[in-house]
């Protein structure tokens, strides 16, 4: 990917023009780490694709569906409250801010900034797992399971597979949280931060459109 | 910006303004609050223009806004307005399978019975298949 690569010996250093002294912890060791950034950073758009070609398959079944069954779809989606999907959406943008900020704070080498902007993001991320779960309980006693239609079928397969998303989404933020807790990262060094933040800009990015497929369009 | 827009690696080489180059681009902290407030600001846009009823129209410009509000997160908080070609090619084709795949599928089902008149009528050749006898045990 870099045009200096250069050949890289058995002991992992590089014969490129600039040589460099006993890598960092953390960095790959038989690639430069600048080269180790963008093949880390391919993999994970990579597998971003996977899953925006994952969730495809539900939105795809949304809008066939939907069009099949218009006045199902209409019905169901007044038995949402949309307020609720509001106030989630502001809050999972926000924890994207904030996730974006700590990316800014680990291209500054800044671990304690990390650990707080983590902290922000993390209280986003549970915040709209409890709004969600007070969503799904309203529902269940209003008799609305995933088996009543196919509307609250596909309701409930695309916010809930979305919602393994955040929480998967959290336990890794958890556990970045905690090497930046012990001054891991550098200026030099912040790839698990950042493809961290793909991962949780994209699920942000998922519910951008399953707010007003599921909450707005009549 | 104290480090520049671009990073300097750690052993102190300059950098050039390939993005393929080097670490990531910083993005001035300015930036990342606009997006914020442009984020939240097209989210009460598009409750408030549900509100109104274009018909089918709706549905158009809920998801023109929502693909607008993505791309703002895309381009910026992913950084993918500074990255490299590749990645810019890695983050488009998904999106050009995900078109045809749900393209293809709701054009199916808006055209097929303008395509097949019949389609889905009973005739001789497709009767309506016999109700299986319902078994007591």
């Amino acid at each position: 990917m870099t045009s200096h690569a250069g050949t890289i010996d058995s002991h992992g250093n590089s014969g490129s023009a600039h040589g460099h002294g006993p890598l960092p912890p953390g960095h790959f060791h038989h690639l430069e780490p600048e080269q180790a950034y963008h093949a880390s950073k391919l993999g994970m758009w990579l597998f971003l694709a996977t899953e925006i070609l994952f969730f495809g398959g539900l939105f795809c079944a949304f809008a066939v569906f939907h069009g099949m069954h218009y006045e199902m779809f209409h019905e169901g989606s007044t038995h949402l409250n949309w307020v609720l999907g509001f106030v989630n959406t502001c809050v999972l943008l926000s924890s994207s801010f904030s996730m974006a900020m700590a990316v800014d704070a680990a291209q500054h080498g800044n671990n304690k900034a990390i650990v707080k902007f983590i902290n922000f993001t993390l209280l986003g991320g549970l915040g709209f797992m409890v709004i969600k779960a007070f969503e799904y309980s309203a529902k269940f006693e209003h008799g609305l399971y995933p088996w009543t239609n196919m509307y609250f079928g596909l309701y409930y397969s695309m916010t809930g597979l979305h919602g393994i998303h955040v929480v998967v989404g959290l336990a890794i933020l958890w556990w970045i949280r905690g090497l930046a807790k012990k001054n891991h990262f550098s200026d030099t060094y912040y790839t698990p931060v950042e493809v961290v933040g793909l991962y949780w800009h994209l699920v942000d990015v998922i519910w951008i459109y399953l707010f007003p497929l599921l909450y707005l369009i009549k | 910006m104290a480090h520049g827009h671009w990073k300097r690696l750690g052993d102190g080489s300059l950098l050039t303004e390939d993005a393929d180059e080097g670490l990531g681009h910083i993005v001035p902290l300015k930036t990342y609050i606009t997006i914020l407030c442009t984020l939240l600001g097209l989210t009460v846009f598009t409750v408030a223009i549900a509100q109104v009823d274009f018909g089918e129209m709706n549905a158009v410009v809920a998801l023109l806004v929502a693909s607008v509000k993505a791309l703002l997160v895309a381009s910026f908080f992913m950084h993918l307005k500074f990255e490299g070609k590749l990645i810019i090619m890695f983050a488009i084709y998904p999106l050009v399978l995900l078109f045809l795949f749900v393209g293809s599928n709701v054009a199916d089902e808006r055209i097929r019975e303008r395509v097949y008149p019949s389609f889905g009528e009973v005739t001789e050749a497709f009767p309506v298949p016999a109700a299986a006898p319902v078994e007591h045990h």
